[in-house]
Formats: structure tokens, C-alpha cells, sequence
């Protein structure tokens, strides 16, 4: 009786070659795609901004901080760039909006919920990078990212002048709007 | 009405200042009341009490009578209602109303404070900013400034993201049925954004648009999962329904950074099921086939000559009917005379001049033959001719005519010649002369003994004609025939004299009526025709000499 027969030699080295096909290589960026609810945390985040902070009780005056954003970070195809620009704007977010020195007529509840998701999307886009993820900043040839942490520090230099005034984190209140606009155009960048 | 944006922050209702000055006045009043009534009752000194009280009463009435007036204030309870990218500001006036107030909207830019278009200078209380805030991503900040005659007043500032804050919706519906399901066309809503004076599609905005359909039956409501576009106008398919019932649909756009949607109206329909699918085609073929089938049936009939029937002429009576189309010559309508046909006796002589002589001398051939008997050629019909007939006469190709003047004729044989050639200049003075062209024989005059002027034919309904042979006649025929020794053939004919109805002058023979075969040699040769009366005219089998 004749025992099974063994393999072709060309089978086995088919399966060896779709293997290291569909093997993902050691560097290459492993973040899924955005699910459709997960497209809502833009819109949610500006809800909870809005609720957390209400309009101050006085007028405040007409002021402009002098803090500029690179917006050439935005205009990016490179999927892994706009994860990691994204990832790099929600920490600072988390950071700035969990100071201490917020104004006392804040919401602490939405506060405390918008500190919640902010953290939930960081620790998202954190497992999409391998461990090694410092080689990420260091590609091309601008550090991209210093743009990102000379914006932010222009924001705790205007409030340091104001002395945290409610005038003043009213108008960072507006800054954080515009973050989470820019980290939805980042993240359908990632798409 | 779109709901309004974020309404003004800061902004406190002044009205509300008249009411509170109010309050404080009543309670202070009330106080000094109850301490004075407290004194009096614990028996402390009296005399000033009354006029405490008096005072607080006059008090009291001047404050309720006070007109409730409204102190000057700066604008207040500021809204921006924006539906797709369309926002207007209002407000409330913070002066009284019977002052006239002007009002200035100013909006931030991000350097600058910038006025608004169409709204610099201004008595209403609202303004347009659609093309004001045209960079739909900026957080701006706007505010209204009052002018009260020489007084200037601020209000507090209102912020407002457009791509965050508009309103989106309704989208356009349509829906429609289909088996087992109904299918829902989605059209989103124009934007009111432009680019250098280019509409902005809510696609160029958002890049992705959310839709949200409800489906809503007599029982119940369901919100289906949430689907992604990027079209502007896009369908979605609702399957597995329940046939014959009736459903609604409600849709929503929105996007991921903006969750602020108005709803579509209810739209409802009817989901198709396999009968009343298969009713349509059934019915379409149904009408296809009953049309092939009439039409197949009336061909039939066509075919068979029951309906358009095309009645055509012989070929003969299609040439005779186009040749006298072309015929100038017009006929009356033959009176039909019934004739008495006596058959009589040919005298050898007459038969002999009359068939030695040919072309010219036939007319004394007719001329003998006139004096006693007649011989009738080709074809013999009697057309009487009234005497007021205008129309063309056609001479007639025959040489025989007959009337009253026969008998008579044969009776005076002397007296034919000149009857003859009477009746012979009558036929010439008759005759048109359109018809010459026309007639077979032009020069054959028909021989007649009639006094009549005119008639050279006479026309003889042969379904009246009557042939018989009297006894008499008979036996002299009989012994005619069997003492002539010619050679000459004979061929029978039918002389016969008619008696002609007295009204009747001329008879008249249409030349159109002979027959086609003698139409057409007839332009050939008049000399021929001699020969061919000769012959058995097949048509009107009439033997003739």
C-alpha cells in the first residue's frame, strides 16, 4: 500500500513566498484603519470642549496670541507621518487642558470626560508604532515635530503672561479648538 | 428656522435691572413697616410713626407708578442661526424701542476686527454673514456695536467655527419601490459657501458625509447604521421588507466633524411584491400580443377586400377611362330608345355598289344602300342628341344610322341621295372639329336617311333589342337567298330601321365608346378603316360588309 504522497517541492515554496508576502515587515506601520465611530471623537471632543468651558463671566477683551501652528504638517500623505503628528497633538492637548491652573469656572465633569478621551485616542495611536518609535522622529530632514512643541510652548508663555487669567484660557480654549480640527484632518490622512 | 449657534456670552438682560431696583424698593418699605408696627405694639412713642407711615405709602405708590423704563444698553442675546454655510446674526435691541438705533456687526479676523458687509450702519436687527465668514475652519469671534444718538455701546462677543457650528440638512429624498424593498435617492444640500464665486460642495468641505436613514412603520421605528458617501447624489437600497406594507423614511447628513443635522421630511412608499411585479410585465405583454393580433387581423381582412377595398378597373376600362380623361370631348348621358328591329331584304344591287365602292365612294354605297336597306356597321347605338347640348359631339365611326326617314327612304329611293347628302353637310355641321383627331374613321359619314340634321348614329340598347323574323319576311328572304348566284359572300346582317321618338333631331355616337383596339389603329390610317369595316367587329358582333 503506498503511503501519502509528500509534497511537490514547487508547493512548498509557494507557501514560503506567500508567507514572507503577507508577512508585515518589523518597521512597517501597523496601525488599522479608523472605525466609523472612532470618526466621531473630533466632534465629540469639540462637545466636551464647549461644555466644559463655558463663557467667562466677564467680557473679555480682544486679544490674539501671537502663536502660529505649522500647518505644512497637515499636508501630508505619508500615513505613518499623520499618525505620529496626530499622536504628538493629542499629548500636548492632554498636557495643556490638564494643568492645574485651569479657571475654577470650568466644568470639572466635562473636563474630566474630554481628559478621558483625549487619553483613550493617545493610547490608540500609541500601539500602532512598534516599540522602537524614536526612529520615526527622525525622518527626513526637519524635525517636523518641533514645530508642534514650539507652538504649544508660545500657548503656556501667553498664559504665564496673562497669569491664567479666564480671558486667557478662553482664548487657548479656541487654540484647542483648532487642534481637534487638525487632528481629524490627520487622522483622515491615515486612511 | 435653523436653531441658533452659540448665543452671546456675557450678555446680561438689563431689563431685569428696572425689576430688581424695584424689589429692593418694595422690601425696604415692607421692613419699615413691620418695625413700626412692631414699636406700636410694644407701646413705644407714637408721634412721628404716622408720618413714617405715611411717607412709606407715598413711597410705595410712586414706585408702582413709575413707567417701566428701559435704561440705554449695549445689543444683548446675540444668535447666529447658520443652516449649510448660510448664517445670520440677530439680536435684541438694548435701548428703548421708540429710540432710533443704529447697529454695526464686527467680526474677528484672526489680526483684525473687520465689519461686516452690508451691515456697517444699519436699523434692522439681524445680519447676513454668509460672505463674511468664508474661512470655514477659523474660530470667529463677532459682536454688534450700537449707536444711540451721540452713545456707543459693545456687546459681548459671540464665537463661531463654521465647519463646526453650521447646521447641515435636510437632504433632498426621493424614494421608490422595488421587491421586497424600497430604494432611497439621497441629493445633499446646496452650500452656501463659494470660492471665487464657485459653489462649495459640503463634499469639498467634510471630504466624507454620514447618513443616517430611519425607516418608520404604523408600529414602529428603526434607525439604521450610519453609511459614509463621498457623492453628492448617491442611493441606498432598504431590502427585506415586507411586501404591501407601507414604509417612511427620514434621512440625516452629517459629518464626523460636524454632528449638527437637520432631518428630511417623512417620505413614504409601498414595497413592491412578486404579484404586483409580475402584473406589470404581464400586463405590458399582454397589450404587446392583443396589438399583433389586431393588427394581424385587419391585414386579413385588407387581403380578403373587406375593409379599403381598392376597386380597379379592368386594364380595358382603366385606358378607355385615362384616354377619355384626356378626351375633350364631353357626353351626355345616353337616353336609352327602345327600336323596333326589322330585318329586310338586301337587294343584290346595293350590296354589289356597296362593296365595289370603297374610301370616298361610300358615301353613295351609303347613299344606295339608304335607299333601301341599311347595313350596319362596327358598332350601332343611338345617343339622342338634345338640342341644347354644348359639349363636343364625336363624329360617329359607323355609317349607319337609323330613324324615322328609313322606311321612307327606301320607299323614295330618288329622294335618298338628297336626303343624304342633307344629312351628310347636317353631320358636318354637327360634327366638332376637336374630335377629328379622335375618330377612327374621319371620313366615313354615317349613312342615314333621317331628315334629322344632325344625327348620323343612333345607339341601340341591344338588351332591348328584340330579333325576330316575320313570316312574310321570311319566305321572301328564303327565296332572295336562293336565287342569287354571287359569288359575294354574304354575311347576315341586321338591317333594321328604328323609329325614332320625334324630339330626337340628331343622334350623336360617342367616339370614345368604341373600343380600344379601333381607338388606336384609328390614328393610323383612315383608309383602313374601310377595310375594317369589313370584318367582325368581335367586341360588338356585327357582321358587316
Amino acid at each position: 500500500m503506498p503511503g501519502p504522497a509528500a509534497p511537490p517541492p514547487t508547493a512548498i515554496h509557494s507557501a514560503l513566498a506567500l508567507l514572507l508576502l503577507l508577512t508585515p515587515p518589523a518597521d512597517a506601520f501597523s496601525c488599522s484603519p479608523l472605525r466609523l465611530h472612532d470618526s466621531a471623537f473630533p466632534w465629540d471632543s469639540l462637545q466636551l470642549l464647549r461644555d466644559m468651558a463655558p463663557s467667562p463671566t466677564q467680557p473679555c477683551p480682544h486679544q490674539h496670541a501671537p502663536c502660529s501652528f505649522p500647518d505644512t504638517l497637515l499636508d501630508t500623505n505619508d500615513t505613518q507621518q499623520a499618525a505620529h503628528a496626530a499622536l504628538h497633538l493629542l499629548q500636548h492637548l492632554f498636557d495643556t487642558l490638564s494643568s492645574p491652573s485651569t479657571p475654577a469656572h470650568w466644568l470639572h465633569t466635562a473636563r474630566h470626560d474630554l481628559l478621558n478621551q483625549l487619553q483613550h485616542h493617545i493610547h490608540h495611536l500609541e500601539r500602532c508604532f512598534p516599540a522602537d518609535a524614536t526612529r520615526f522622529h527622525r525622518r527626513g530632514p526637519r524635525n517636523l515635530h518641533l514645530g508642534i512643541n514650539k507652538y504649544f510652548g508660545c500657548i503656556q508663555h501667553f498664559l504665564q503672561n496673562h497669569t491664567y487669567s479666564p480671558c486667557a484660557w478662553d482664548h487657548v480654549r479656541l487654540e484647542a479648538h483648532a487642534c481637534f480640527q487638525r487632528i481629524h484632518r490627520l487622522t483622515r490622512a491615515m486612511r | 428656522m435653523a436653531p441658533a449657534a452659540r448665543s452671546g456670552r456675557g450678555g446680561a438682560r438689563l431689563p431685569q435691572r428696572a425689576e430688581v431696583w424695584k424689589q429692593n424698593v418694595y422690601f425696604t418699605i415692607s421692613r419699615l413697616y413691620f418695625l413700626i408696627t412692631m414699636e406700636t405694639l410694644m407701646g413705644g412713642p407714637l408721634p412721628f410713626y404716622p408720618f413714617v407711615y405715611i411717607i412709606c405709602i407715598l413711597c410705595a405708590a410712586c414706585c408702582s407708578s413709575l413707567p417701566e423704563r428701559l435704561p440705554e444698553g449695549p445689543p444683548f442675546n446675540l444668535k447666529l442661526e447658520s443652516c449649510n454655510f448660510q448664517h445670520v446674526l440677530s439680536w435684541q435691541a438694548g435701548t428703548d424701542p421708540n429710540v432710533t438705533a443704529y447697529y454695526r456687526v464686527l467680526y474677528d479676523d484672526p489680526r483684525n476686527w473687520i465689519i461686516a458687509q452690508n451691515c456697517s450702519y444699519i436699523e434692522q436687527l439681524s445680519c447676513n454673514l454668509t460672505e463674511d465668514l468664508q474661512n470655514v475652519s477659523l474660530p470667529y469671534s463677532v459682536f454688534v456695536r450700537s449707536f444711540v444718538g451721540t452713545k456707543v455701546f459693545n456687546s459681548s462677543t459671540l464665537d463661531f467655527v463654521p465647519v463646526t457650528d453650521t447646521y447641515l440638512g435636510p437632504p433632498e429624498v426621493n424614494i421608490s419601490s422595488c421587491l421586497n424593498c424600497i430604494n432611497v435617492t439621497i441629493k445633499l444640500p446646496t452650500s452656501h459657501l463659494r470660492n471665487n464665486e464657485k459653489p462649495v460642495s459640503l463634499i469639498d468641505i467634510y471630504k466624507e458625509i454620514d447618513y443616517h436613514i430611519t425607516l418608520k412603520t404604523l408600529d414602529e421605528e428603526h434607525k439604521r447604521p450610519p453609511e459614509r458617501t463621498t457623492k453628492e447624489t448617491f442611493s441606498s437600497v432598504i431590502g427585506e421588507l415586507y411586501p404591501n406594507t407601507n414604509y417612511c423614511v427620514s434621512v440625516m447628513v452629517s459629518a464626523s466633524m460636524n454632528k449638527r443635522s437637520i432631518p428630511s421630511a417623512w417620505k413614504c412608499a409601498t414595497a413592491d411584491s412578486v404579484a404586483r411585479q409580475g402584473y406589470y410585465s404581464v400586463s405590458f405583454a399582454g397589450a404587446v400580443c392583443f396589438s399583433l393580433v389586431l393588427g394581424i387581423v385587419l391585414k386579413c381582412m385588407h387581403a380578403g377586400g373587406y375593409i379599403l377595398q381598392k376597386k380597379s378597373l379592368p386594364r380595358t376600362l382603366v385606358f378607355i377611362g385615362r384616354t377619355l380623361a384626356y378626351s375633350p370631348c364631353t357626353f351626355e348621358t345616353e337616353k336609352i330608345q327602345s327600336v323596333e328591329i326589322i330585318y329586310k331584304e338586301v337587294e343584290k344591287k346595293a350590296v354589289e355598289s356597296s362593296v365595289s365602292d370603297e374610301g370616298d365612294s361610300d358615301d353613295s354605297d351609303s347613299d344606295d344602300l339608304s335607299n333601301h336597306d341599311y347595313t350596319r356597321r362596327d358598332i350601332v347605338r343611338r345617343a339622342p342628341h338634345s338640342s341644347d347640348t354644348t359639349g363636343v359631339f364625336v363624329r360617329c365611326s359607323t355609317s349607319s344610322t337609323y330613324d324615322d326617314g328609313s322606311s321612307q327612304a327606301s320607299e323614295h329611293p330618288d329622294d335618298d341621295p338628297e336626303v343624304f347628302e342633307e344629312n351628310e353637310m347636317d353631320i358636318e355641321k354637327d360634327e366638332d372639329p376637336g374630335c377629328k383627331l379622335l375618330q377612327p374613321f374621319p371620313e366615313e359619314n354615317c349613312t342615314y336617311s333621317s331628315r334629322s340634321t344632325n344625327s348620323a348614329c343612333f345607339t341601340i340598347n341591344l338588351k332591348t333589342v328584340l330579333l325576330g323574323i316575320s313570316k312574310e319576311t321570311m319566305d321572301s328572304s328564303a327565296a332572295l337567298l336562293s336565287s342569287q348566284d354571287d359569288t359575294v359572300d354574304w354575311q347576315h346582317r341586321h338591317a333594321f330601321e328604328s323609329q325614332l321618338p320625334e324630339d330626337t333631331e340628331s343622334v350623336q355616337k360617342p367616339h370614345c365608346l368604341n373600343n380600344s383596339q379601333e381607338w388606336k389603329d384609328s390614328s393610323s390610317s383612315s383608309n383602313e378603316s374601310d377595310s375594317s369595316d369589313s370584318d367582325m367587329d368581335p367586341k360588338t358582333e356585327y357582321l358587316r360588309r
